[in-house]
């Protein structure tokens, strides 16, 4: 663990919280000095300057409203799980301010509802369906989930829809581009590009790594066969 | 066969030697079509369309890595251009420029030299003979000869093979005069006459050199020009020379429009564009032929990840818009399509189909190939590493096999000398290497267009000189450039002037060019050094020159200790030079070391190995510092840092020296800052 992510832990550990936004770690000067920040850095900078110090303990989301989030590096469904044991709430009480954008959360609360993990409750005074945890379930899915990192439709999607957006139209986007904007955990990101790359979806490429910097080329991807990658290319599969 | 004779057979046949293409005119394997077939449908859409509308500005864009293909694509239209095809192409091959004052000039001369390639392999027609006939062809029956039964003859000879009126028809000076009049009739107004009358003269053998010198605007001697009946040119100005080059590629467009054909000029091995020079030049490029070169389509071939990331920004949107418009991105091969390369590889080795994939073991190739994506270079490399050996063949040292690729690449241009015409910028760019690797600072501002560069040498003994090119036929042109030595000889006294000149350049002894060889006298007089470059001296530059942009483009491979394959690096070139600068076949670099008294460098004693005990430790740390961090790799700057909190003595060198000693382990990657050392994967648990 790096001393940064550390010193993130310690605050999460502090606030009991498993999250904090990006622009909150503005007032913790240790951070702001271990990050060589000063002034006012923005949201950006900070994601910049954090994102080569995070790769064990700490993950970068993009949340609600296009807010940046430090992560504990457990799984979103753990995320979620977490905060409404903490605080049971209705879906879009949830999706408010929450780390994972509402897509996802669209996509694993059903999820975790039909596993049992997660429950709706009409509230009787008000016609809101409650989201509450149910705390036995936790331990039978979470381990094993983050173990395994299970690779959906939705990872494949949400993988398409980064290389779309960091990409602007263009057929070679570099990888460790994705990797910063998804924030997912290394493991995640790596298996979704390996089960990409293992259904034909995408090609991977070599390129020249001597135009990246260091952080870079540390945030591409390793394939079995290939060695280090630094683009990838989607591919037109009929 | 056996299985032990179909190993023998591939080991000397060398099926999977190596893919990289170094000339897309070259077919030394077949070619598997269906591996971007639907690229080469594209393309050969829009050539169809432009070839329906010479005047529609088309240019396309083919992007892939190293290693997908880009000039095997190249290769297949070339190929597929001698077939006949309803809307008939030509194909140009045009290297990446060197001096981006040239634009047009460079251009041209590309163009030219591509229209007088052989036809077909072995024949004494080039492709301007075939368009000229063309023209030919579509006046000759409305010429009218005086004997009309003659006149039959050759209506049905031209029919039939428009190129046979060169050779196989007896045509008098006087029928030429009447077609040469009838096509600059039917030209009138769009294209030059005096273009149609020296190219007419084609059929004189003796006349082709000049004709050739003449069509790149190369300013003639007066013996030259009256050879082929045109003015004898003066020197020009930039802009003058600029000016006729673009003029001459307007009217060859004008001339390949008339014969229904459409020329595709591929730019390929972008990456060698390395300056902003010459990439506004490219563009220059591109925007003429779009907008003033009816019937000729530029396509320009890039990586991938250079275009996307780096050269589309560097563009004028004009220029960026033409090329994406008609964007094509080169795929992988997939299972069927590796299959696919490797059994035709083994049908080409073996002289029949029916070999059942001896002798590969099926389940690797189906372990190799299934579910994955690869490049054909992969595919072939993949399939070398899984070819099984009688007797494991060591792996020569890295500059033994550049030099058997370099060994090749010369003796092509030996055996086809024609094809590379007097070049000033690639001898350049040869000589440049030479000077680099023998540490001499170079200067290539000079400021004079004459001179290529000045050079200084500190070791072993402080020298200085000027370097001159010259490939112009032009005695005022010769003896200006022989003046910039004569000069800098007179202003410093031991100094080394190399005046280089290829053989094939016109330079007629006395009495005739009586004043230039009086100003070469002089220039020999007072030390200069006259090097005329014979048919094997040059072909050396031009190697070193094309072996340059294919290490630049990740187009050659080299096997590493661990029987893996990789791209060769510019640094391995440059070490490959200077390990065998003062050997065979290098006669020129060592004649000029000989003047340049550069002595063999004494090499040091090799320092003794490392004590086995503290390299063991070091590399354990080195593993220790390395596995923590994502994807196991570290840049030697931390790998330092990591080594010194750990009261590990030690620095970079040593630190580089083991990582390269167990190159089995490690992999180096070039960053932006410091190289990255990065475990590879099969290492990434075990113990050093």
């Amino acid at each position: 663990m790096t001393q940064i992510e550390q010193e993130i832990i310690n605050i999460l550990d502090k606030e009991e919280k498993d999250y904090v936004t990006l622009n909150s770690l503005k007032k913790k000067g240790s951070i702001m000095r271990l990050l060589n920040l000063n002034k006012k850095p923005s949201q950006s900078d900070i994601k910049k300057k954090l994102q080569p110090h995070v790769h064990q303990a700490i993950r970068i989301t993009e949340g609600f409203n296009q807010k940046w989030f430090a992560a504990r590096n457990i799984s979103d469904k753990e995320l979620v799980f977490n905060s409404i044991q903490s605080n049971p709430r209705s879906l879009p009480q949830l999706r408010k301010n929450f780390v994972l954008k509402t897509q996802r959360l669209l996509t694993i609360v059903p999820e975790m509802v039909s596993s049992g993990q997660l429950s709706f409750w009409l509230k009787s005074d008000k016609f809101v369906m409650q989201l509450t945890a149910n705390e036995f379930e936790q331990s039978k899915e979470m381990p094993q989930e983050e173990e395994s990192c299970h690779i959906t439709e939705t990872d494949h999607q949400q993988m398409k829809e980064a290389y779309d957006h960091v990409g602007q139209g263009k057929s070679f986007v570099r990888i460790y581009q994705l990797r910063e904007h998804l924030g997912w955990s290394r493991n995640r990101f790596d298996k979704t590009i390996e089960d990409l790359a293992r259904k034909l979806m995408i090609q991977l490429h070599r390129s020249d790594p001597s135009v990246l910097s260091e952080e870079e080329i540390k945030n591409s991807y390793n394939d079995n066969d290939l060695g280090l990658c630094i683009t990838l290319t989607w591919r037109n599969v009929s | 066969m056996t299985r032990e004779q179909c190993i023998e057979l591939l080991e000397k046949k060398l099926p999977f030697a190596s893919s990289s293409v170094s000339d897309p005119k070259d077919l030394f394997y077949p070619d598997i079509q269906s591996i971007n077939k639907n690229v080469y449908d594209d393309l050969y859409r829009l050539i169809q369309h432009k070839g329906q509308n010479p005047k529609l500005g088309l240019a396309a864009l083919v992007l892939g890595e190293a290693g997908d293909g880009k000039t095997h694509l190249i290769n297949r239209l070339i190929c597929n251009s001698r077939e006949k095809n309803e809307y008939p192409y030509i194909v140009a091959y045009i290297q990446p420029i060197e001096d981006p004052t040239q634009t047009y000039p460079y251009l041209l001369r590309e163009i030219v030299s591509n229209l007088f390639f052989p036809m077909e392999k072995d024949s004494p027609m080039a492709i301007m003979d075939s368009i000229l006939a063309e023209l030919i062809k579509q006046v000759i029956p409305k010429c009218s000869f005086k004997n009309k039964k003659f006149q039959a003859v050759v209506n049905n000879a031209i029919q039939n093979k428009p190129t046979s009126i060169f050779h196989e028809v007896d045509l008098s000076e006087q029928s030429w005069k009447v077609i040469e009049n009838k096509i600059i009739k039917e030209f009138s107004g769009v294209c030059d006459p005096v273009l149609i009358r020296v190219l007419i003269q084609l059929r004189h053998v003796d006349r082709r050199f000049a004709i050739i010198d003449w069509l790149k605007c190369n300013a003639l001697d007066s013996e030259a020009a009256k050879l082929i009946k045109v003015k004898p040119a003066n020197i020009q100005s930039h802009e003058a020379t600029e000016q006729a080059a673009r003029d001459m590629i307007r009217n060859i467009s004008v001339l390949i429009g008339n014969c229904n054909q459409s020329l595709l000029v591929c730019f390929d091995r972008l990456e060698n564009l390395n300056t902003s020079d010459k990439i506004q030049s490219f563009g220059k490029m591109i925007e003429f032929l779009v907008d003033d070169a009816p019937s000729m389509m530029p396509a320009a071939f890039c990586r991938g990840d250079l275009w996307d990331n780096y050269l589309q920004d560097k563009f004028n949107s004009h220029v960026s818009g033409r090329l994406k418009s008609n964007c094509f991105v080169l795929s992988g091969c997939n299972y069927e399509q590796a299959m696919e390369l490797i059994s035709s590889r083994l049908t080409w080795a073996y002289g029949h189909s029916a070999h059942n994939f001896c002798p590969f073991n099926e389940d690797d190739l189906i372990q190799s190939f299934h579910h994955r994506v690869t490049s054909a270079r992969n595919v072939i490399q993949k399939a070398k590493e899984l070819l099984p050996v009688i007797e494991p063949q060591p792996i020569l040292p890295i500059p033994e096999q550049l030099m058997t690729h370099f060994q090749k690449l010369y003796k092509k241009i030996i055996n086809e000398f024609d094809r590379h015409s007097p070049e000033r910028l690639r001898l350049r760019r040869a000589l440049l290497l030479f000077f680099e690797i023998i540490d001499c600072a170079v200067n290539t501002q000079t400021g004079d267009d004459y001179i290529d560069f000045t050079f200084s040498l500190d070791k072993p003994k402080p020298k200085e000189g000027m370097v001159l090119i010259d490939v112009k036929s032009h005695h005022s042109s010769v003896a200006a450039s022989l003046r910039r030595g004569i000069d800098y000889l007179t202003a410093n006294k031991n100094s080394h002037v190399f005046y280089f000149r290829d053989e094939r350049c016109f330079f007629p002894k006395p009495p005739k060019w009586k004043a230039t060889n009086i100003v070469l006298d002089k220039f020999k007089g007072l030390g200069g050094h006259v090097m005329i470059m014979d048919r094997n001296e040059a072909a050396q530059c031009y190697a070193v020159t094309l072996m340059n942009y294919e290490i630049t483009s990740g187009d050659v491979s080299i096997d590493t200790p661990d029987f893996q394959t990789e791209k060769a690096s510019i640094e391995q070139y440059m070490h490959f030079l200077h390990t065998y600068v003062n050997n065979e076949p290098f006669t020129l670099f060592k004649k000029m070391g000989k003047i340049l008294e550069l002595r063999k460098k004494v090499s040091s004693p090799t320092p003794p190995p490392p004590p086995i005990r503290s390299g063991k430790e070091l590399l354990k740390n080195i593993l220790d510092c390395l596995r923590p961090q994502p994807m196991m790799m570290a840049s030697t700057k931390n790998i330092l840092e990591y080594l010194s909190n750990h009261d590990i003595q030690t620095n970079l060198d040593e630190v580089m020296k083991l990582i390269k000693r167990f190159n089995d382990r490690f992999v180096i990657h070039q960053s932006k800052t410091d190289p990255i050392v990065m475990i590879k994967k099969e290492w990434m648990n075990a113990q050093p």
